[in-house]
C-alpha cells in the first residue's frame, strides 16, 4: 500500500485505504505503555526462556557449600578506597554457637574481578549447540569461591540461576496453557454459537459447571490424580493441561457471543448460500471476525495461568521439585525463618510482578489498537 | 552490599508490620559464652538425687486462697482432710512459690497430649534428672525373689479431684470390668507387658484398699516401669475412676451402652472426669480450640513449708496448628511456658533475637536427645504391594529384599554420605555428624563402659569413604547400567525409594536432607534415588509397618529401650523389622494367618539372623532381675547391631531445643530431654511446683 501512496503526503498516506492491520499497528505504535510491554515482554522471554544458560552463572542443579550464603555485591571500591575493575570479595563461613547461627563474612584479602563471557559449567544452546561461555562470572575455583548475585539456597546453589530457569517453566505454562485454552475455548464457542440449540445448551451448561466449581478444591484433586512415578516433565505438560481445561469456560462464552451476532451477517449468509460447508463458514469466515478480541483476552489472561501456576505450586500442589518454577522457588521463602534470615529468597517476587505488569500493559495496548474504528 | 541493604530493609519492614520487629543482623551480639555441649550427659547435671524432704514438726498446712474461700464457705473440706495422710512432701528446685497464675501455653495437637505429657503423673515415674525412677502417686513397690509377683502400694487417704478416695477399688475396676471386659474398645490397652508368656493376661489381686498385687508366669522385672512413661501408658489407660465410670458402665448401669461408656472415658476431653493430677480438664471452648486445665483441690504434695501444690491456679491451652504462627507467638512471648511448640533447632536463631524483648528465657541444657536426626531406617523385610516398581511382584520384591538385607549394601549407603554436608543443608551447619543410635543421654550410656558402647556405635560405618562405598557396591555384583546408575545384580534397573514425613516435628529437615542425600547417593555411588514425601498421606504409616517402604526417613530418640524396645529390639510391628516384629508381637508361631493377606502374621527370623539375636537378647533381657545386669544386656544386643549392622543410616545427632519460658517462671528445671517417649519429658519434673514471680 505504501507503493501506491508514494507522491502523497505523510498525513494522506494513513487516510487512504489502509488495511484493518495497518491500522491497529498504527494506533499500537502510538501507545508508548503497550510498546513498552511488547519490548519489555520480548527481552523477558528472550532472556528466561531461551537464554537462561547464558545469563545465569552457573548450571540449575550445580550446588556448592555456600549454603544460604547472602547476595554478593558487585564492588569498584576495595577497602583501600581505591577504584577498581568490578571484583567480589571472597565469601569466609562463620558459626556462631551461641545464636545457633551460620553467617557469612568478607575476607577482604581475597577479591575475585567479575569478567564477561567467563568459561563456566557445560550446557546446550537451544538444547543442541554445546557450549560453556556464561555472561558474566569470576574465574575462580568454583569450590573456592562463587558469585551469587542474589544469594544462595538451602542446598548452595546460585538463586539467581534458580530464578532464571524457573522463569523457563513459569513463563512457558503460561503461554502453552493460554495457547490451548484458545483452542479449546474458540473451537467450543464456535461450535455452541454456530449451532445453537441443543449443542449451545450442552456446551453453555458445562462452562457453567466448571466455573461453579471452587478452584482450589479442584486443583487439588486434579493433582492428586497425578501419579507420583510420572516424570516431572509429564507433570508439568498435565498442569499445563488441568490450568487450560480450567481456563477456557469464560473465553467460550464470549467467543460464543460474538459468533452469534456474526453468523446473521449477510458474508456468512452468502456463504451459506453458496454451500459451503458448516466446517468452512465457521473456521474460515466466523472465526477471523473474533480473533482481535480472542488476542486481548488471551494476552490479558496468561498473567492469570502465570499467577495460577506460582500460587498452586506454592501450596504444593503444582509443579514439585526437582522442577524449578517461580512458584517452586516461593516454597522456600514461605517460614518465618526464610524472611528473617535469608530474605533473599524472596527475589523471586519482581520477575512474577514485572511480568504480569508488561502482559497487562501490552494487553491494554492491543485492546485499544484491536478496535481502531473507535474514536478517542 | 547495597542491594542487601535495601531488601533486607524492605523485607524487614515487612516483617516489622506483620508482626515481629527485626533487628539488623549486624546489631547481632557477639558469641560470648560458649553453648552446652549438645551430648551432655545426664549425670553432667545432676549426679546426686535430692534428699528425701521432710516436714518440719508441728508444721500447719496451708492452701491456695481461692480454696481457703471455698473451705470458708462450706464448699470443700479443710486442707488437712483433703490431703493423704502422708502428704508427698516435694523439694522446690529454687525457692518456695507464691500462688496464682494461668500458664498460657498452646498446641498443635487436637487433645493437647503435649501439655498432657507434663500433666500426667504415674505411681512410678522418672526422677527429674532422668538418672532412674522414684515414687509418684503409689508409695512404694517390691517383687517376689523370683520376680513373677509386683506388690504396688498405693497411698494411704489420697483423693479425687472430686474427693472421692483412691483405691485399689479404682484398679480393680479398671482390671476386672475394663481390660478384661473384651467388649470394651475404649482407652484401655492390653499391652505384652501385662501378659503371661502364652499371651494370656496376668493375674491382679487387691488383698486390701491399698494393695494391688500382679502376677505372672513369667518375671515382671521390667512391666511396671512402662507406667513411669505417665501420659500413655498410665493416664490414658489406667487412670479410671471407678465410682465415676461405673455410671457409664453397661455392667453397672443397665441403661448404658459401651458407647457411652468410651465416651466418658476421656479424660483429655471430658471435664467430668475426676482425675488425680495437679491440674485436672475443668473446661473445653464449643469450638475445641481452648482448654483449660485447673487446680486440684485434693491434690497429694505439699512443699517443704507445708502448703498444698500446686502453685499455679491453671493451665490455658489453645490449638494452634499452622507452625509458623506459634513461632511468631512464641517470639512474641505470648506463651508462658513452651515446651515443643516453637519449631525446632532452626528456630532458636530467631527466638534467641526476640528474647530480650519479649521477656522469655531459654531453658539451655534442654536437647532433643535425636540419635539420629534424621537417619535412614532400611526395612529388613521388604515385601512387594508398595507400587514402588511398575514391575511390583513377589519375585521383584525378593531381589530388593535381599539387596537391603546385604549388609555390604547398606554400609555402602552410610560410607557413601557426606554427613558434613547434610548438616549444612538440614541443619545449617550445626551438628554432629554420627551414626544411628538412641539419646546420647540414655541411662544405659552412663557410667564409662556405657559411653564406650556409645561411642562404638555413633561412630560406626559414618565416615564418609565413597570409594569403600562402591567397592562394596562392586562386590555385590550392582553393574552401572546404561544410564549409568547400577542395576541390580540381576540386571534389573533398580531405583532406591525415600520415604519421607516431618518425623521429629521438622519437615523441612528431613525434606532437604533427603534431596542432599538422593544427590549424595546418585553422585557418589551411581544409585538412583527417589524421593518420596508422604507427610499427611494415610499410606505412610502402612507402608511402614507392612513391609512396603525401603528406606524411611526417621528421627530416633529413645531414653530407656525396655520400655520403649522398638528401635533396638524388633518385638513390634515397626520400624526396621516390621514383618519379624509383627511375628513376635502376634504369638509367634501361634498366630493364625488372615486369608489373603499372606503377611498378616508377619514372618519369622531365619534362626542367626539379626532379629532371632535380638529377639533372643529382649528375652534375656526380660529375664535379668537388676537395672545394671539389664544395661549390659543393652550392650550386647549393640554389639549385634554393629556388627550386622548398620540397620539405620544415621545422619546427624543431638541438637539443642528452643524451650522457651517467660522471665518469671520460677523453679522449672533447666535440663531436659523432650526426643524420646519413655520420660515424657517434661513430665519428669513436677510442674506442680512451677509458680510465676511477678
Amino acid at each position: 500500500m505504501a507503493v501506491a501512496a508514494a507522491p502523497l503526503t505523510q498525513a494522506k498516506k494513513k487516510e487512504i485505504g489502509q488495511s484493518y492491520w495497518d491500522l491497529v499497528w498504527y494506533r499500537f505504535k502510538k501507545n508508548r505503555l503497550g510498546v513498552l510491554g511488547a519490548i519489555l515482554l520480548i527481552a523477558l522471554y528472550g532472556s528466561f526462556v531461551a537464554l537462561p544458560e547464558v545469563i545465569s552463572p552457573y548450571a540449575l542443579e550445580n550446588r556448592s557449600n555456600f549454603v544460604e550464603a547472602p547476595p554478593t555485591a558487585i564492588r569498584l571500591i576495595d577497602e583501600k578506597g581505591q577504584l577498581r575493575a568490578p571484583f567480589i570479595y571472597g565469601l569466609e563461613r562463620k558459626i556462631d554457637p551461641v545464636r545457633r547461627l551460620r553467617t557469612w563474612e568478607l575476607d577482604t584479602d581475597r577479591k575475585y574481578p567479575v569478567r564477561l563471557f567467563v568459561q563456566g559449567d557445560e550446557y546446550k544452546l537451544f538444547g543442541l549447540i554445546p557450549m560453556n561461555i556464561h555472561l558474566f562470572g569470576i574465574e575462580a575455583d568454583q569450590s573456592e569461591q562463587r558469585i551469587f548475585l542474589l544469594g544462595s539456597d538451602a542446598l548452595g546453589r546460585d538463586y539467581f540461576t534458580r530464578i532464571m530457569y524457573g522463569g523457563r517453566l513459569s513463563l512457558m505454562i503460561g503461554l502453552l496453557g493460554q495457547f490451548l485454552t484458545l483452542v479449546l475455548g474458540t473451537t467450543l464457542g464456535v461450535i455452541s454459537g454456530y449451532y445453537g440449540g441443543a449443542v449451545d445448551m450442552f456446551v453453555q451448561r458445562f462452562t457453567e459447571f466448571l466455573s461453579a466449581f471452587p478452584n482450589i478444591p479442584l486443583f487439588m484433586a486434579l493433582s492428586a490424580a497425578i501419579p507420583v512415578f510420572w516424570p516431572p516433565t509429564a507433570v508439568y505438560f498435565m498442569l499445563t493441561i488441568i490450568l487450560a481445561f480450567l481456563g477456557w469456560g469464560g473465553l467460550a462464552r464470549q467467543v460464543r457471543g460474538l459468533i452469534l451476532s456474526l453468523r446473521e451477517r449477510e458474508y456468512a449468509l452468502a456463504a451459506k448460500s453458496f454451500g459451503a460447508s458448516d466446517w468452512r463458514i465457521m473456521f474460515r469466515h466466523l472465526l477471523p471476525g473474533t480473533m482481535s478480541h480472542v488476542i486481548v483476552i488471551a494476552t490479558l489472561s496468561i498473567p492469570g495461568m502465570i499467577l495460577a501456576e506460582t500460587a498452586l505450586s506454592w501450596l504444593g500442589l503444582g509443579l514439585r521439585p526437582p522442577l524449578t518454577s517461580w512458584g517452586t522457588l516461593l516454597q522456600d521463602a514461605a517460614t518465618i525463618r526464610a524472611i528473617r534470615f535469608t530474605p533473599w529468597l524472596l527475589w523471586v517476587v519482581p520477575p512474577i510482578l514485572l511480568t504480569i505488569l508488561t502482559y497487562n500493559m501490552l494487553g491494554d495496548g492491543l485492546r485499544d489498537a484491536l478496535d481502531p474504528y473507535s474514536g478517542r | 552490599m547495597r542491594r542487601t541493604k535495601l531488601l533486607s530493609l524492605i523485607t524487614t519492614t515487612a516483617f516489622v508490620l506483620a508482626a515481629c520487629g527485626a533487628p539488623a543482623p549486624s546489631e547481632a551480639p557477639a558469641p560470648t559464652q560458649p553453648p552446652a555441649a549438645p551430648t551432655a550427659a545426664i549425670q553432667a547435671v545432676e549426679a546426686t538425687p535430692l534428699p528425701t524432704p521432710t516436714l518440719p514438726p508441728e508444721s500447719k498446712f496451708k492452701e491456695a486462697p481461692q480454696l481457703a474461700e471455698l473451705v470458708k464457705a462450706g464448699k470443700l473440706p479443710p486442707v488437712e482432710e483433703r490431703l493423704p495422710e502422708q502428704p508427698v512432701v516435694t523439694e522446690v528446685r529454687e525457692a518456695i512459690g507464691k500462688y496464682g497464675g494461668t500458664i498460657q501455653t498452646a498446641s498443635w495437637w487436637p487433645g493437647v497430649g503435649n501439655v498432657l505429657l507434663y500433666i500426667s503423673e504415674p505411681p512410678i515415674k522418672w526422677k527429674a534428672d532422668l538418672t532412674g525412677y522414684e515414687p509418684g502417686l503409689a508409695e512404694s513397690w517390691e517383687w517376689s525373689e523370683d520376680g513373677k509377683t509386683f506388690t504396688l502400694k498405693l497411698r494411704k487417704g489420697l483423693k479425687w479431684s472430686d474427693g472421692q478416695p483412691y483405691t485399689s477399688a479404682d484398679w480393680k475396676f479398671w482390671w476386672e470390668d475394663m481390660v478384661k471386659d473384651e467388649d470394651y474398645k475404649g482407652s484401655v490397652s492390653r499391652p505384652s507387658w501385662l501378659r503371661k508368656s502364652d499371651g494370656t493376661l496376668i493375674d491382679m489381686e487387691f488383698p486390701d484398699d491399698y494393695t494391688v498385687v500382679w502376677k505372672s508366669d513369667q518375671p515382671l522385672w521390667i512391666s511396671p516401669f512402662y507406667m513411669a512413661q505417665g501420659f500413655w501408658e498410665f493416664a490414658n489407660p489406667m487412670m479410671k475412676p471407678a465410682h465415676y465410670l461405673k455410671k457409664f458402665h453397661p455392667k453397672y448401669a443397665s441403661d448404658k451402652t459401651y458407647d457411652d461408656l468410651q465416651k466418658a472415658d476421656q479424660w483429655w476431653l471430658n471435664p467430668e472426669f475426676p482425675c488425680l493430677f495437679a491440674w485436672c480438664l475443668t473446661e473445653i471452648s464449643a469450638d475445641g480450640q481452648n482448654y483449660k486445665f485447673t487446680r486440684n483441690p485434693y491434690y497429694w504434695r505439699v512443699d517443704t513449708q507445708g502448703n498444698q501444690l500446686p502453685y499455679i491456679d491453671a493451665i490455658a491451652v489453645e490449638i494452634v496448628q499452622d507452625e509458623q504462627v506459634r513461632i511468631l507467638n512464641c517470639a512474641q512471648g505470648r506463651y508462658d511456658t513452651a515446651f515443643r511448640i516453637c519449631g525446632g533447632p532452626n528456630e532458636i536463631p530467631l527466638l534467641r533475637e526476640k528474647a530480650e524483648a519479649s521477656g522469655y528465657r531459654f531453658l539451655e541444657n534442654y536437647l532433643n536427645g535425636a540419635g539420629a536426626w534424621p537417619g535412614y531406617m532400611v526395612n529388613q523385610y521388604y515385601v512387594e504391594g508398595g507400587k514402588n516398581y511398575p514391575d511390583d511382584t513377589p519375585e521383584m520384591a525378593a531381589e530388593i529384599r535381599a539387596l537391603l538385607r546385604d549388609k555390604r549394601f547398606r554400609r555402602a549407603l552410610s560410607f557413601g554420605l557426606d554427613r558434613e554436608r547434610m548438616i549444612d543443608v538440614a541443619w545449617g551447619g550445626i551438628g554432629e555428624a554420627k551414626g544411628a543410635t538412641i539419646s546420647p543421654q540414655s541411662w544405659h550410656f552412663a557410667g564409662p563402659e556405657g559411653q564406650e558402647v556409645y561411642k562404638r556405635w555413633a561412630s560406626a560405618y559414618a565416615q564418609f569413604d565413597p570409594d569403600q562405598a562402591n567397592a562394596l557396591l562392586d562386590e555385590i555384583g550392582m553393574k552401572k547400567g546404561a544410564d549409568g546408575f547400577r542395576t541390580l545384580p540381576s540386571g534389573k534397573p533398580f531405583e532406591l525409594v525415600v520415604d519421607i514425613s516431618d518425623w521429629g516435628g521438622s519437615l523441612k529437615v528431613q525434606v532437604d536432607a533427603a534431596a542432599e542425600a538422593k544427590a549424595q547417593w546418585e553422585k557418589n555411588l551411581g544409585i538412583k534415588v527417589r524421593v518420596n514425601n508422604l507427610q499427611g498421606q494415610p499410606e505412610l504409616d502402612t507402608r511402614t509397618n507392612e513391609g512396603q517402604y525401603m528406606l524411611r526417613g526417621a528421627h530416633i530418640a529413645e531414653i530407656d529401650i525396655w520400655t520403649y524396645p522398638d528401635w533396638i529390639f524388633p518385638i513390634v510391628n515397626r520400624y526396621m523389622f516390621p514383618l519379624e516384629g509383627r511375628w513376635y508381637e502376634r504369638g509367634k508361631d501361634a498366630c493364625k494367618l488372615v486369608e489373603g493377606q499372606p503377611y498378616s502374621c508377619g514372618v519369622k527370623p531365619d534362626p542367626d539372623s539379626p532379629a532371632a539375636k535380638l529377639q533372643a537378647l529382649y528375652e534375656k533381657g526380660l529375664r535379668t532381675k537388676t537395672i545394671e545386669d539389664r544395661h549390659k544386656v543393652v550392650w550386647e544386643a549393640i554389639d549385634v547391631i554393629i556388627e550386622e549392622g548398620p540397620f539405620v543410616i544415621g545422619v546427624a545427632g543431638d541438637q539443642p531445643m528452643p524451650i522457651i519460658v517467660k522471665n518469671y517462671m520460677r523453679n522449672i528445671l533447666d535440663y531436659g530431654v523432650v526426643g524420646p517417649w519413655a520420660p515424657a519429658t517434661p513430665g519428669n519434673q513436677i510442674p506442680a511446683t512451677w509458680w510465676m514471680d511477678k
